[in-house]
């Protein structure tokens, strides 16, 4: 679906490159994470292979063909959520969603209802009526999600589509991109969200400052470089809490923790699984935000 | 509706709605109770050279405000990327702009003088309105900032002013005509004066073929100066 070979690319007038040889396959019908920290260059990653930039050195297909031979007809099989909200203002949702869906192409009565369901599906169905200059930010994002799903493309691209929304609402997009997911499309996730990124994607790529240290599946990450432990909590003779961490392998043989264990009362035992993030700290040696 | 249909519409509502069409209205309205204290012989004259200064002013100004507008809402990005060519996007904004401004002044001419006279500026009309929405909504394209915009509104005065002299009788060669604007200018000109139709063909010619020319340069900037898409804009 996603080709990409020693990908490289400059912004005009900069004196070093933004991408520094990207290599990495998106299959169809999966889910892909591009995780990093700000600047590292998700973004721009993104509007190369949806053609927003140009001048990049090395190799981009998308389903199978080199992105300088795609012609305008590719964007009825790619929806792009982006970073920033961007909608006409003097327009209410409805109107800027029936827009868009003619410049797709969509008959007005095949957009009418799937613009009504994606309105629903992302909680703005009371606020169809109103203009987007009277949107909240999560509003926008969230209109700008529906306008993504508008063509019901085969590859998605969104570009941090949680940022900026409420738990909720987050967990309602969450819960669409896994429906889009589930219809065997494919989707190119970008985000510095740790938890989006566990939660969805088959297998992420951690990207540091225009270069990809490492891609895998989150699982799997974790289970080879993550550590999980089991925090103990006590209190001492002096009424202190007191709290040691130890590894949860081989803890009913750790002497360290046995001891510990007996000095004390014990307040609280929790168990901790590794983090993605604990994972792109350890292998990146970046921190993420 | 089809997706031009609907692209146009959406352009209408976006004038309408920022204030744009109110705004020619009550532009209009002032120039009705000036135009209004002329007497009747006179009107026509008058008009044609309030006609030519209004219209230059609102397409350039008007043009170039939409353009703005459009870039700090940030449509451009998601508009490039549907499968929609960008030419259909101008030539939207170009019909809804120009018929903005052809309805007022065309009302004003019906309001003040009969209706035969007023029909024959309808062309000069027309063809002014055209060309000079089309030279605002390519400044938009081409000049990035305000300040360019300025500058460009003051120098190009000097070559939209020199029409409207030959238009106001201060300066007799009908070369005049072939000026950008020039056609459309002489075209109210021959409007308001009995003038043999071969010029008038000539004059209609000279303006569609800036206007044209216009468009096209637009494009090509739009192309340049626009961020990239797949298949060119
Ligand atoms: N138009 C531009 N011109 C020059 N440099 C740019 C431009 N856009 C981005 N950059 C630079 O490219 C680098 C990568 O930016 P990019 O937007 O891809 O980061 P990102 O990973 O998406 O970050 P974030 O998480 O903050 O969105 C940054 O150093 C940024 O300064
Ligand atoms: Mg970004």
């Amino acid at each position: 679906m996603i080709h990409v070979d020693q990908l490289y690319y400059r912004y005009p007038g900069q004196h070093h490159d933004t991408l520094k040889g990207l290599s990495f396959q998106v299959a169809p019908g999966e889910m892909f994470g591009f995780l990093g920290p700000s600047g590292s260059g998700k973004s721009t990653t993104q509007k190369l292979l949806i053609g927003l930039l140009h001048g990049h050195r090395g190799n981009a297909q998308l389903f199978n063909k080199d992105i300088a031979q795609w012609r305008a007809d590719i964007y009825r099989r790619i929806g792009v959520g982006f970073e920033l909200p961007n909608h006409y203002s003097k327009l209410t949702a409805l109107e800027n969603m029936h827009l868009f869906a003619s410049l797709y192409g969509l008959s007005k009565s095949q957009a009418t209802p799937r613009i009504q369901q994606l309105l629903a599906d992302t909680g703005l169905s009371d606020q169809a009526h109103l203009r987007t200059e009277e949107f909240s930010k999560g509003m926008k994002m969230r209109l700008n999600f529906a306008r993504a799903l508008l063509p019901n493309p085969d590859l998605l691209f969104l570009d941090e589509p949680t940022s900026g929304l409420d738990p909720v609402n987050a967990s309602n997009i969450r819960n669409m991109i896994r429906q889009h997911k589930e219809q065997g499309k494919t989707i190119f996730l970008t985000t510095h969200n740790m938890y989006d990124a566990d939660e969805l994607c088959d297998r992420v790529a951690f990207m540091v400052d225009g270069e990809l240290k490492k891609i895998d599946a989150p699982r799997q990450m974790k289970k080879q470089f993550g550590e999980s432990t089991v925090t103990l909590e006590q209190r001492n003779d002096a009424g202190q809490l007191i709290s040691a961490d130890f590894p949860l392998q081989q803890l009913a043989d750790n002497p360290a923790f046995l001891q510990q264990l007996a000095r004390y009362p014990v307040e609280t035992l929790h168990s901790k699984e590794a983090s993605l993030e604990d994972v792109f700290i350890k292998v990146t040696g970046a921190q993420l935000t | 509706m089809n997706s031009f249909a609907l692209l146009l519409l959406t352009e209408f509502k976006f004038q309408w709605r920022h204030g744009f069409v109110a705004a020619a209205i009550i532009v209009t309205l002032i120039w009705a109770a000036l135009l209004s204290l002329l007497p009747a012989e006179q009107r026509p004259f008058w008009f044609s050279i309030v006609a030519s200064i209004d219209v230059s002013a609102i397409g350039l100004l008007f043009g170039y405000g939409l353009g703005m507008l459009d870039g700090s809402q940030h449509i451009s990005p998601a508009l490039r990327l549907t499968p929609i060519r960008s030419i259909w996007l101008a030539l939207s904004r170009l019909i809804a702009l120009s018929a903005l401004t052809i309805l007022t002044l065309s009302l004003l001419a019906v309001v003040i003088m009969p209706l035969q006279q007023a029909f024959a500026l309808f062309p000069g009309i027309v063809l002014c309105a055209f060309f000079f929405s089309s030279v605002g909504i390519t400044a938009a394209r081409r000049l990035a900032s305000i300040n360019q915009f300025l500058i460009f509104f003051a120098l190009s005065g000097m070559v939209w002013a020199v029409p409207i002299l030959y238009l106001a009788g201060l300066l007799e060669s009908p070369i005049w005509v072939m000026l950008p604007s020039g056609g459309a200018t002489a075209l109210l000109k021959f409007g308001v004066e009995n003038t043999p139709l071969v010029m008038g063909v000539i004059a209609c010619l000279v303006q569609l073929l800036w206007t044209v020319v216009c468009v096209y340069f637009g494009e090509r900037w739009a192309a340049v100066n626009y961020e990239h898409r797949f298949g060119g804009h």
